[in-house]
């Protein structure tokens, strides 16, 4: 090694020090230089400074246990760049500074916090321990933490606390919603237990269930008393036991939930045989052919096989299942008979011949395949079915022989193939149509009480419940509601239990119209008419036409009839004596009915006419599309009433009479009663009297609040000894299809009625010392007490032992 | 409850016998003078005031009534409407006809004009 040169050396010569490195010890004393160049390292030992300005301001040292920079003297500390980091020994990222772009914190060579223009940047979780507090505001105005115990978010500054969102819950840590404000419909929704309990509204609050309340107070004068009666129909659904109801026969109603499964397809692609759902072999196909429904859809299937019949088939979602099921091809003859339907992972069949029209061969059916069939589909197509708990599991449609053997010579033989189906159920209903996926519909189910229990109606499409039903007692004069027809137009035809009805039963007929030019009728006769008002009705679906009309007939020329669009649910026409009534009810299902007064008493046709979808009562059909139909209902009266299910017979379901006995209850002296309603169907308002309540006696002495015979108006009467102490009316149609609110109130002096916030015909001042009370015993729900039911909807009736003021009775009819 | 078949000579009749067997009732209209005595009216002479007014029948509450009135047979002829539609021809049965559902006593039940069951009834009560 050579001399050890001093500072001194390398500087004035300009060299490097040989060795490369430069030792304190060896510039120790010497005299200070400018801008010494060094060549290498510069190594200090432990607890040695290197000391940068004239008071040892900064100090670099390493004490052997860590590194410090240390500013200990005049100014800042600053560190300057454009890039300025931190970094492990590793080279990851602590801390970066860049010049325009802020300052970053990283965790693991992770950015985890970003200083930006707009403020600070934080990727993952903020933790603050117990009373730690996010602290928000000049002023600390907005507090967030948990100190131990519980969790707080304090507003205490200036201003309100705001939460704002489009749908805000109010969830429990396990999910259960207590609070929902929608914006989407400005609403608020209390929920307990998950179920909504209350929920705000343009007119005020729906709520669900029982108000319980220590005391009532509110602002707009409404009732601040508990009511001696509250019968909440609608809401409760339920018979106060108090209320004694009788009818003797049983009825239909709606109930707002039941379903039953209607139209099924659980194929995919259920007429087009070309895409990937389904799998052929040894046939092409092409689909160039008149389907049953008169269009180009249908496809023609050719053997391109010399020695072995050609397939079809495709694996449904539920390939395998234990339960029945029913699959069917609309199928037609073009010059090969024989087809066979293979279930069972092709271990059993049945051979159809779609020439003839029959079954061949049933010899391997198993217990796999139960029940099958041919039926005619119109210009010369076939519906094939096979029905049985195995029929779902790889089925397959063969071209074959008539064993069922597809070792067959057919080369270039062909039939065309049309709407598969596969249903699971044990018999084959109307046909649904697919595109990509499978489908199944659901419709709202008639429902039928025994007799003496209450309904509790239902919009069958909304679901809104409508409150206590209150019928007359009616009779369907046609003895088979379901049944088939008197007489079918030339060319139409019928088939029975084709379709889902609205009991959800497969009773619905099919109507087809006749492919000649004309008329195309359904009659039922045979009944006997009278010259009063009579309204048919019938259960009706488009199935190919969307419009029908309805046609009453008697001797001597008398005809009225009603037109009805079943693509948009309205009567569009009607003829001068007659009127029609459309209701919907659900999964494309409309009633139908049109009502008229028969000008003889002989025999009468009530008819359905299929229409074309131009309105056209002649006109030649396709020979495939009609309507689907069921429920013909024969009634005296100028509306229709809930339907009534015959067969073999004329039937009569009687009138619903609720009542309940007043004595102990209710005062006679003095006494509030509220009823809110939903008046009858169209027609409703052309026909007799019908009353909401009546409190008194069973010879309608008492009050009464009803619709007078002959006339539209609200009417209110007080009447002893069978006579007439005043009628007071409002002037004011009562139209069909109306939700009203009436409220009576008197004590011993004066009488008010109040309609939907007005009060009708002033303050009565009749001396009720004169009315023998003893006489008042009974309040009777929909019906005078002898009669005269209401034909609608009593949503809640409610009494009270008290006159309320004329304001509160006004405030309560709002 | 049971059914009763009625058939009577005529409509005035049924009613009749069925206010005799106590199952409805008359509801006089109270503004009809012919039901309200005269101021000068002497009832210990006359004896009590007899209604002759207009009045309109009410059913007992748990009576159900339902009233057929004159029945109707098909007489196996077939008649055409004026646009050419065949309808049977029917024939006006004898008598007026209702069928009762009712718990009636024996004193009841003999007030009133009850057939026998017809085998096929044109009319039944729903549910039945």
């Amino acid at each position: 090694m050579s001399k050890a040169r001093t500072l001194a050396d390398c500087i004035s010569d300009g060299s490097e020090f040989a060795d490369g490195t430069i030792s304190v010890a060896e510039v120790s004393g010497a005299a200070p230089l400018a801008s010494p160049t060094f060549t290498g390292n510069v190594s200090v030992g432990d607890n040695v400074q290197i000391r940068l300005g004239d008071d040892d301001d900064l100090q670099l040292v390493h004490t052997g246990s860590h590194s410090y920079i240390q500013d200990v003297g005049t100014g800042n500390l600053r560190l300057r760049g454009t890039d300025v980091r931190i970094e492990s020994n590793t080279g990851y990222d602590m801390l970066s500074t860049v010049d325009a772009a802020g300052v970053t914190l990283y965790y693991a060579n992770t950015p985890k916090l970003a200083t930006a223009s707009d403020g600070v940047d934080i990727t993952g979780n903020i933790n603050l321990a117990d009373n730690g507090k996010a602290v928000f505001g000049d002023s600390d105005d907005l507090q967030i933490y948990h100190n131990g115990l519980g969790s707080y978010i304090t507003e205490n500054g200036t201003g309100s606390l705001f939460i704002s969102g489009t749908n805000m819950w109010l969830k429990s840590s396990g999910g259960d919603t207590y609070i929902l404000c929608n914006d989407t419909t400005d609403t608020v929704s209390l929920y307990q237990a998950n179920a909504k309990k209350l929920e705000t509204s343009s007119t005020g609050v729906d709520i669900t269930g029982e108000v319980k309340a220590d005391k009532f107070t509110n602002d707009e004068a409404l009732p601040d008393i508990r009511p001696a009666l509250l019968f909440d129909f609608a809401n409760s659904k339920s018979l106060d036991p108090r209320v004694e109801f009788y009818r003797e026969t049983s009825a239909t109603y709606w109930d707002g939930k039941s379903t039953t499964k209607a139209e099924e397809n659980l194929l995919a692609g259920s007429q087009t045989y070309s895409n990937t759902n389904w799998n052929y072999g040894r046939f092409s196909i092409a689909q160039d052919a008149t389907a049953p429904d008169g269009t180009t859809t249908a496809w023609t299937f050719t053997q391109t096989d010399v020695s072995s019949g050609g397939y079809l088939k495709q694996t449904p979602s539920q390939n395998v299942a234990a339960i029945d099921h029913t699959l069917s091809f609309y199928i037609k003859y073009v010059d090969w008979e024989y087809i066979t339907l293979r279930a069972n992972n092709n271990a059993n069949d049945v051979v159809f011949n779609i020439n003839a029209g029959t079954v061949v061969d049933t010899s391997n059916v198993g217990s796999a395949i139960t029940s099958w069939g041919i039926e005619d589909a119109g210009n010369g197509w076939k519906r094939i079915h096979i029905t049985g708990p195995y029929v779902a599991y790889n089925f397959h449609l063969y071209l074959t022989d008539s064993t069922g053997s597809n070792a067959v010579s057919a080369l270039d033989s062909t039939f065309l193939l049309w709407g598969a189906q596969l249903e699971m159920r044990s018999n084959m209903t109307s046909y649904l149509e697919t595109t990509s996926t499978p489908i199944t519909k659901y419709q709202p189910t008639l429902q039928t009480v025994t007799s003496s229990t209450p309904r509790f109606d239902h919009d069958p499409v909304t679901g809104e419940s409508k409150g206590l039903l209150i019928e007359e007692g009616r009779v369907n004069l046609e003895n088979n509601s379901t049944g088939g027809f008197s007489y079918v137009g030339a060319g139409s035809s019928i088939t029975t239990n084709y379709a889902i009805a609205p009991d959800g039963t497969n009773t619905a007929t099919y109507l087809k119209a006749a492919t000649a030019t004309g008329t195309k009728v359904f009659d039922h006769y045979g009944q006997t008419a009278s010259t009063t008002p009579h309204t048919y009705s019938v259960f009706i679906k488009a199935y190919g036409y969307n419009r029908v009309g309805l046609e009453y007939l008697a001797s001597g020329g008398f005809a009225e009839n009603a037109r009805f669009n079943l693509s948009d649910g309205t009567v569009y026409q009607s003829s001068s004596g007659a009127t029609g009534h459309i209701q919907e009810i659900g999964n494309g299902w409309y009633r139908i009915a049109v009502t008229c007064t028969p000008t003889s008493t002989a025999s009468d046709i009530q008819r359905i006419f299929i229409l074309d979808n131009s309105g056209n009562s002649s006109f030649a059909g396709d020979g495939f599309s009609g309507l689907l139909a069921w429920g013909y209902q024969n009634e005296t009266g100028s509306f229709p009433t809930s339907y009534i299910p015959t067969s073999g017979a004329t039937k009569t379901r009687s009138a619903d009479i609720a009542k309940i006995a007043t004595a102990n209850i209710l005062s006679t002296v003095e006494g509030t009663i509220y009823a809110e309603s939903i008046s009858g169907p169209t027609g409703w308002d052309a026909a007799s009297q019908y009353n909401i309540f009546h409190y008194g006696d069973d010879n309608q002495n008492g009050y009464g609040v009803f619709k007078e015979s002959g006339s539209k108006d609200f009417w209110f009467h007080l009447r002893k000894d069978n006579g007439s102490i005043f009628n007071v009316s409002n002037g004011t149609d009562w139209t069909s299809n109306l939700t009203s609110k009436v409220v009576i109130g008197f004590d011993n002096s004066t009488q008010a009625y109040y309609v939907d916030g007005n009060q009708i015909g002033g303050t009565q001042t009749y001396n009720m010392g004169q009315l023998r009370h003893a006489n008042i015993t009974e309040l009777n729900i929909g019906s005078s007490g002898s009669g005269a039911y209401f034909n609608g909807h009593i949503k809640k009736l409610s009494a009270y032992n008290e006159r309320l003021t004329n304001a509160t009775m006004q405030a309560m009819t709002e | 409850m049971a059914t009763y078949y009625l058939k009577a000579t005529d409509e005035n009749a049924l009613w009749t016998a069925l206010e005799a067997a106590d199952l409805v009732y008359k509801i006089y209209d109270g503004d009809d003078p012919l039901n309200s005595p005269p101021a000068d009216y002497d009832f210990e002479e006359n004896g009590d005031f007899t209604k002759t007014g207009a009045y309109e029948w009410a059913i007992k509450f748990k009576v159900s009534l339902d009233i057929i009135g004159t029945m109707y047979r098909e007489t196996g002829t077939m008649l055409t409407t004026d646009d050419g539609m065949e309808y049977p021809e029917t024939e006006a049965l004898e008598g007026y006809h209702a069928n009762l559902r009712a718990i009636l006593t024996s004193e009841q039940e003999a007030a009133l004009p009850t057939i026998e069951a017809p085998a096929t009834p044109q009319r039944k009560w729903l549910g039945e």
